[in-house]
């Protein structure tokens, strides 16, 4: 007869002395690993768990101004600096550590109409206004270079393209997005909605793509060169979004609503991964 | 989309075409060389695409941006930011496969990767191809295209790593056609290495009644109770005795819990857990008169069977018991778990076997199994197959994972009162005091119950029957003691040091039971597919679909009716857009006239085999 039993040697599964690692010998069959979706199941839900416990996502409050904090401005290149305005007209510059710095302005210009928006082109000495209409002044001028508008309501916002910078956005209150070339200072596309839209934000990394925060609850993704339709539409807040910012990597952007929370939406996809509230 | 009105910009991609064409052929002095034209009309195409942004322009100026369609409309139809799955890079295959030449000029005989045999690739595949999916949208086709061909891939990739494992399985073969059930054991001792010879051994036991016995998960520890209260646990291998005590009380049967550092003793009112040096831990006294107990490792559940009826099931990482079910069938005394998706399987009076789980008042199935009673069940290791044995002193093969139905019966002279399965498949049945072992063709298909390839017998009936797990050892209990058995060929050679090894330190023994307790699986999700969670829930989808069409009067996703497109020249009247919907409504019946007519065939196909042979009768019934 032949005959081998299984004898494993322990010289090959014991290791020689206290300073060398253990050895683990792994076979991958199934069979010795039963109960994979279940298992997996459970690891994923601690997982989340654990992430939920330790995510602190609160990390300061900048107290100072007097009166509700309306609008917020960030340095396009220094990271420690933001900008901060109050209803009672008081501006406060945060330039890390300090926060509180009053600042005077170098220059005043009165103007004829109410102006709802601000911002400023990325590169050039430029920067643009909205109220009834769009428009564009120069530094060092106190009137504008051009005024752009169309259609007969007032205008809430105006973005320019961080990439393309000749190119501005604005949202005006018969629910429209006017999309303008200030190389031939015209508008060059409209886009009209069910409802109106409060801001609209820039890709800083997609040179065509922005996102509209809009009443409906809702926020979508437009390409600039096929505005029929749009390319992601986020559906996750319960109330009027108010404010859309973009992160710099481009992935991720996050929305303020009226519901008192704050979302972080991927830009690929339609849910929220992340919402902050206070109590 | 309005955009604003500016003559020039809107130059038709066509002209453009056109113009670039006649350059070319002025240029070219009308029918030039032909590398030349093509050269340049691929040139011309990228810059007509860049002329004319995104898809194509709609004349219409003054334009809404869309219909009046319900809000889930919304939901777009491409997505232009998110990119397509990425399909894994096929090999590109080269067309000339260059031999590799080494200094020498020597060549590479065995070219390219190893071969990998089917059957192995088999065992690593996870998806079931034999299920028809619903219906889907491309989006969810290609994910599940993406993932098919991902498992493909990792499937040769861990089939390919199975050269790496380094033990190979135990044999025992007779020559010249001798029968291998009749070589002795003390022959198998004589012929094999000392280490291997040193696992045979005998403890003659006689003053403490007949003994059951179970091993630890790794196989390194042996736990045993006699029926007057003798329990003891050793480690078998090294013989060095861990405690050994008497319980002053009948012991029904003994089982370890997690590790070796914990039994369960069911005792003749309650059951007791102790530790392994003997000390009393518990006394459940909510699990009275217990005759048989089964640890499930990967739920932490200690299943107990009650002479009173009742199936048990004890948490013993919390202490709580989950569930205790009434099994409605008198004494229960025969048990015994699927180590595939961690049902309990019992057995009954009227020879039916019971599947059990936790989650269920009743039970998720019932197999009529024998004539009489059910005396032993047994389930391999992969699920797939269960033995029973009953007083009809029949032994037969049932197939679990398909069809419940039996695949092999064999008449014992004297029926079998106990069963085991080893790692590999070989089934053990003990009949009186012979205990006889019964081994498969290969690894795959039951075991063929035609001639058995071992047989002992013991000093006394057999109680108790378990193969040690990763040793070719069989250990029973019987009323002399214990007998540890060589049985070559029985376990699996090549353990997974992270799920149960039998040569781990306390540090690695603490680590284990630290991350198996975080693992520890909810008994809610024992269910007869332990793979259950992993696939889509038809049945809530279904309910969920149409619960919204009655929430909102409609169904978002019924297909829309077919509407011609309005065409110009006068293609667009009456009749003409009746015909073509006309076509189109045939096409459409058409096709479901021909699935009905497969689906036919296909039960008519199913329904042929089950008849019996054609008798003259026949046409009298048709």
């Amino acid at each position: 007869m032949k005959v081998k039993m299984l004898s494993r040697n322990p010289d090959n599964y014991v290791r020689e002395t206290k300073l060398d690692l253990q050895r683990v010998p792994r076979n991958y069959d199934p069979t010795l690993h039963p109960f994979e979706v279940p298992r997996e199941y459970v690891r994923a839900l601690n997982a989340t768990k654990l992430e939920r416990v330790f995510a602190k996502p609160f990390l300061a409050s900048l107290d100072g101004h007097r009166d509700g904090v309306n609008c917020l401005a960030k340095h396009p290149k220094s990271l420690a600096t933001v900008l901060s305005g109050a209803c009672d007209g008081e501006q406060w510059k945060m330039d890390a550590p300090a926060y509180g710095e009053e600042e005077e302005p170098l220059h005043t210009i009165l103007g004829k109409t109410v102006y709802t928006g601000i911002d400023h082109h990325w590169k050039e000495a430029v920067f643009a206004t909205c109220g009834q209409q769009v428009d564009i002044w120069d530094e060092q001028r106190t009137s504008p270079i051009c005024s752009m508008t169309w259609g007969f309501d007032s205008i809430s916002s105006v973005k320019f393209n961080p990439i393309e910078t000749f190119l501005l956005g604005s949202c005006a209150s018969d629910r429209n997005i006017v999309l303008y070339d200030m190389r031939q200072s015209t508008p060059l596309k409209k886009v009209i909605l069910d409802m109106r839209t409060n801001t609209i934000c820039w890709n800083p990394m997609e040179a065509f793509i922005f996102t509209a925060a809009n009443e409906d609850y809702n926020l979508y993704t437009f390409d600039m060169c096929a505005l029929d339709t749009p390319v992601m539409v986020h559906m996750d807040h319960v109330s009027a979004v108010l404010d859309v910012d973009y992160s710099p990597t481009g992935k991720e952007f996050v929305s303020a609503s009226f519901d008192k929370s704050i979302r972080i939406f991927p830009v690929d996809k339609s849910r929220s991964r992340e919402v902050y509230h206070t109590k | 989309m309005e955009r604003a009105p500016k003559p020039g910009r809107d130059v038709p991609p066509k002209k453009d075409k056109l113009q670039a064409k006649r350059k070319v052929e002025a240029f070219l002095g009308g029918k030039g060389s032909f590398v030349c034209l093509r050269f340049l009309a691929e040139e011309t195409a990228p810059t007509t695409a860049r002329a004319s942004p995104g898809p194509p322009r709609n004349k219409k100026r003054n334009q809404e941006l869309r219909p009046q369609r319900p809000k889930t409309a919304h939901i777009l139809k491409k997505s232009r930011i998110s990119k397509k799955p990425q399909v894994p890079k096929k090999l590109r295959k080269r067309k000339n496969p260059e031999p590799q030449r080494s200094l020498s000029g020597a060549q590479d005989p065995f070219p390219g990767p190893a071969p990998v045999p089917v059957e192995v690739v088999q065992k690593f595949c996870r998806i079931d191809k034999s299920k028809k999916l619903p219906h889907s949208k491309s989006k969810t086709r290609n994910r599940l295209e993406v993932a098919e061909a991902e498992e493909k891939e990792t499937s040769v990739k861990a089939a390919r790593s199975e050269l790496l494992l380094a033990e190979e399985p135990g044999f025992l073969e007779g020559e010249d056609g001798e029968d291998t059930a009749k070589i002795l054991q003390a022959d198998i001792v004589e012929a094999v290495d000392i280490a291997s010879a040193a696992k045979h051994f005998d403890l003659n036991l006689r003053q403490f009644g007949p003994y059951r016995l179970n091993y630890s998960r790794t196989g390194r520890h042996l736990a045993f109770g006699g029926r007057r209260g003798h329990v003891a646990a050793l480690d078998w291998v090294t013989k060095r005795l861990m405690c050994e005590i008497n319980v002053m009380e009948t012991v029904r049967d003994i089982r370890f819990l997690h590790s070796e550092a914990l039994l369960a003793v069911a005792q003749n009112r309650w059951l007791h857990i102790y530790d392994n040096q003997g000390i009393e831990l518990h006394c459940i006294r909510r699990c009275d008169r217990v005759t048989r107990l089964e640890f499930l490792p990967f739920h932490f559940l200690l299943a107990t069977a009650s002479e009173t009826g009742f199936l048990t099931y004890l948490d013993v990482s919390v202490g709580k018991i989950v569930a205790a079910l009434n099994a409605r069938a008198g004494r229960l005394d025969v048990m015994t778990w699927n180590p595939y998706n961690a049902v309990i399987h019992l057995g009954h009076s009227n020879g039916t076997v019971s599947l059990w789980s936790p989650a269920m008042k009743e039970p998720l199935a019932k197999i009529l199994c024998h004539r009489g009673g059910v005396r032993a069940v047994a389930v391999d290791s992969t699920g797939t197959y269960m033995a029973t044995s009953g007083l009809d002193h029949q032994l037969k093969i049932f197939d679990l994972r398909g069809t419940f139905q039996p695949l092999s019966a064999r008449t014992l002279p004297q029926g079998a009162g106990h069963l085991a399965f080893s790692q590999r498949g070989l089934l053990v049945a003990g009949m009186g005091d012979v205990v006889n072992i019964w081994a498969g063709q290969g690894q795959t298909g039951p075991p063929s119950l035609e001639q058995p390839y071992l047989t002992h017998r013991l000093s006394g009936p057999v109680h108790g029957l378990q193969f040690c797990p990763f040793e070719d050892v069989l250990g029973v209990g019987h009323s002399g003691g214990i007998t540890s058995m060589l049985v070559p060929g029985a376990a699996e050679p090549n353990f997974d040091g992270l799920e149960s090894n039998p040569y781990r330190s306390r540090k690695q023994r603490q680590e284990w039971e630290v991350k198996a307790l975080l693992e520890k699986v909810p008994a809610e999700l024992i269910c007869l597919d332990p793979r259950a969670l992993a696939e889509v829930d038809v049945i809530s989808l279904e309910q969920e679909k149409k619960e919204r069409i009655e929430r909102l009067g409609y169904d978002p996703e019924a297909k829309t009716p077919f509407q011609p497109k309005p065409k110009q020249k006068g293609r667009s009247s009456t009749a003409s857009l009746v015909k073509r919907k006309r076509k189109v409504m045939d096409e459409d019946h058409r096709d479901k006239v021909r699935q009905s007519l497969e689906q036919q065939q296909h039960k008519q196909k199913k329904a042929k085999p089950s008849r019996a042979r054609p008798s003259a009768l026949d046409r009298f019934v048709h």
